[in-house]
């Protein structure tokens, strides 16, 4: 897989309680909704960054809520060609919510990076055996006219 | 009429680009099947029985005469001379080829005109009253919202993968011509008792296999507010309808499984967590309202003054084609696509080319197209009336047939759909031919007759006053009569009548139905309002003892 990564700055994941100095998860610390969850629950301190979360398209987000900032990273199963309730999770997380950190596409194609990113993806995992030069292109095939989903 | 500026026709250019690469790459077999029939659909093409569809827009029905001459130049160019205007406000060319449909949506784009999510699971065509701007009963121009809600849903990214297909319709005058109630999303606009604009919403309505009338969802909306709720309502939608089965994914059915207060709570949850957003832009609402100014259009006024020769057969067309014009000076010229003997709502290109030139000549270049597959003259300057009729009857386009029987609305059906059951345009045809007298036609008086090929209802049989519905039963096409029907303010979903009819039996069965209605109608009822007195048993009764007469007779012979 290939990973695109916007060139925008990611704020600062993982705010400790503390102020001390932050450490980033690595990208490999991403754990399923329900284990992230039980890790939550373990970690009362959370003097260390914490790891990203991977939601599916059904996972409920109320209960990541009073959370969501704690995040570096939010990872979504965007496999699904026409599973347009990737792009409702990515727009709340992003207009509602006000996530602020990296929102990461898994599974993208290209016919739907530009939606994604407009969703407010920043990250994207595309399928095999493409490559970021042929995905560049796709962010702007067609350049919106009407901005009325700008959040 | 709006008018799209520079870069909205860039965007329609790059939109038509888009296709393109998309169709190269899937005749390269680089783009999947199904990846490819999602982004097809919504680019308007589908894959019909005998061969490519490409159904195009007319925004809320409006027509410029250089759009329609483009539409002429493309069924020439890319089909066999003709299109098909659906209840939808759409156009359907039956005969193209997937390798062109790139270039026909560029040339289409020339002329402003697009097949953007015309189908597949997103928001579909808004719809709107054909007469908008022109009606005496008009409170509210629909035309201005209609376009700021395309504006606000062409390709919207967060909704442009929903659970299924979603139809928004508005309405702003006093009788409901956009079948408001019958969308999943139906829109009201009224004024209050400051004459401001407020907005009603409907939710859930629909036709297909489970008809359901909208429910009211609130009342009382500012027009700042509307987008937010159209967004909280698709959020809504999206997040928690089924996605697992087709015919259980509408919104209708979320509505109904989670029950009206519990999902209209979670759609004002949604409102309020959206904070306003998408927020008003007054400068936008104001550059799309201005360009459906209600003033009327410069026409040279004749400074002579002609008094129409007096025809009987123009006087028949004006009394029944033509319809009053919220200004005086104006009429309102209906446009029959129905002549006897053709499938309803289907055009040639000469026709489309005779009547661009009428309407520019004759109605300030402008048209409509209505849901009831007829077209619209909306602004034909009253001494012009008859030079208009004798265009439009010199081109097949003045039988004086509407709102009677014969102009009747019908799916394509087995002609072209892929997923009918039964035909629908030969027994259109057979129907017409039966009814082609016109003094009988007037005496029986309106009667809205809808036809669809099977249970996707886009003929919207359901609200018909008489609604047929093809089936399948064996191989065999047999057709289920509904009486009742309205798709207005007294929306009502037709009933059903009784076992379904042997297709050769159909016509028959049409007349059967409109003889009971004239042996027992009090004087000066139509045929709805006699159906609503006396209910549908007399119907039944006269309609099926015929057939078990007929059943009886023919065992007999063979006994
Ligand atoms: S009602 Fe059925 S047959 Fe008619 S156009 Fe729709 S899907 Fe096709």
């Amino acid at each position: 897989m290939q990973t695109i990564r916007s060139s925008k700055t990611i704020s600062p994941p993982c705010q400790a309680e503390s102020g001390d100095q932050v450490e980033r998860a690595p990208d490999s610390a991403i754990l399923p909704l329900e284990q992230w969850l039980r890790w939550w629950d373990s970690h009362p301190c959370r003097t260390t960054g914490c790891p990203g979360v991977l939601l599916q398209p059904d996972d409920p987000l109320q209960s990541l809520a009073g959370r969501i900032d704690q995040l570096p990273v939010i990872a979504i199963n965007a496999a699904g060609f026409a599973d347009g309730r990737v792009y409702t999770l990515a727009s709340t997380l992003r207009g509602v919510c006000q996530y602020r950190g990296e929102l990461r596409a898994l599974g993208a194609t290209l016919d739907n990076l530009a939606m994604l990113g407009r969703c407010g993806f920043d990250a994207f995992e595309i399928r095999d055996g493409i490559s970021v030069e042929d995905a560049l292109p796709y962010f702007s095939e067609v350049e919106p006219v009407y901005g009325f989903w700008q959040q | 009429m709006y008018q799209y500026s520079t870069s909205e026709q860039r965007f329609l250019r790059d939109r038509a680009g888009q296709f393109r690469n998309q169709v190269t790459r899937y005749l390269d077999g680089e783009l999947e099947e199904e990846e490819f029939r999602q982004l097809r659909l919504r680019n308007g093409l589908y894959q019909e029985r005998n061969a490519p569809m490409l159904r195009v827009a007319i925004p809320y029905g409006q027509l410029s005469d250089a759009q329609l001459e483009m539409l002429a130049d493309i069924a020439d160019r890319y089909d066999r001379g003709y299109g098909h205007f659906t209840t939808r406000q759409n156009i359907q060319f039956n005969w193209v080829r997937i390798e062109d449909v790139p270039d026909i949506l560029h040339d289409l784009s020339a002329a402003g005109l697009h097949a953007i999510q015309t189908s597949g699971s997103c928001v579909r065509n808004t719809t709107t009253d054909h007469l908008a701007g022109v009606s005496p009963d008009e409170h509210v121009d629909p035309r201005p919202w209609c376009e700021l809600i395309r504006q606000w849903s062409t390709l919207h990214p967060e909704f442009y993968w929903l659970p299924r297909k979603f139809k928004i319709a508005v309405n702003g005058a006093e009788n409901d011509r956009a079948a408001i109630r019958f969308h999943d999303i139906g829109m009201e606009l009224y004024l209050d008792s400051g004459r401001q604009v407020r907005i009603r919403l409907f939710v859930g309505g629909g036709m297909g296999r489970t008809p359901v009338l909208g429910k009211l969802l609130r009342e009382d909306i500012l027009p700042e507010e509307l987008l937010p709720w159209l967004q909280a309502i698709l959020r809504v939608y999206n997040q928690h309808g089924r996605r697992d089965h087709k015919y259980r994914s509408r919104i209708k059915i979320l509505v109904n499984s989670m029950g009206m207060g519990p999902f209209s709570e979670a759609v004002s949850q949604a409102f309020s967590h959206a904070r306003g957003r998408p927020a008003w832009q007054p400068a936008v609402f104001r550059r799309i309202a201005e360009s459906f100014g209600r003033a009327a259009p410069v026409s040279p006024e004749p400074r002579l003054r002609f008094i129409p020769v007096r025809s009987e057969a123009y006087e028949r067309w004006q009394e029944h084609n033509t319809g009053q014009h919220a200004l005086d000076r104006y009429v309102i010229v209906h446009v029959s696509l129905k002549p006897h003997g053709k499938a309803p709502g289907d055009m040639d290109s000469a026709a489309m080319r005779a009547l661009a030139g009428i309407a520019r000549k004759y109605s300030s270049g402008e048209l409509r197209v209505s849901h009831e597959q007829n077209l619209v003259l909306p602004w034909v300057n009253r001494e012009r009336l008859y030079d208009v009729w004798r265009l439009l009857d010199e081109a097949g386009l003045a039988t004086p047939n509407i709102g009677t029987l014969t102009d009747m609305i019908s799916c394509p059906g087995l002609d072209y759909c892929s997923l009918a059951n039964a035909d629908t345009i030969p027994l259109a045809m057979q129907i017409q031919e039966r009814m082609a007298d016109l003094d009988r036609l007037y005496e029986i008086g309106p009667v809205r007759l809808k036809m669809s090929g099977c249970m996707n209802a886009c003929g919207h049989h359901h609200a018909g006053d008489i609604g047929i519905l093809g089936v399948d039963k064996g191989g065999e096409q047999w057709y289920q009569f509904t009486l009742g029907g309205n798709a207005g303010n007294r929306a009502r979903i037709g009933k059903r009548l009784g076992p379904a009819i042997a297709r050769e039996k159909l016509a028959d069965a049409v007349e059967n139905i409109i003889a009971t209605c004239l042996a027992m109608r009090l004087p000066g009822e139509t045929f709805e309002e006699t159906v609503i007195r006396a209910g549908i048993e007399p119907f039944r009764e006269q309609l099926y003892a015929d057939h078990q007469k007929q059943q009886d007779h023919k065992s007999a012979l063979s006994g």
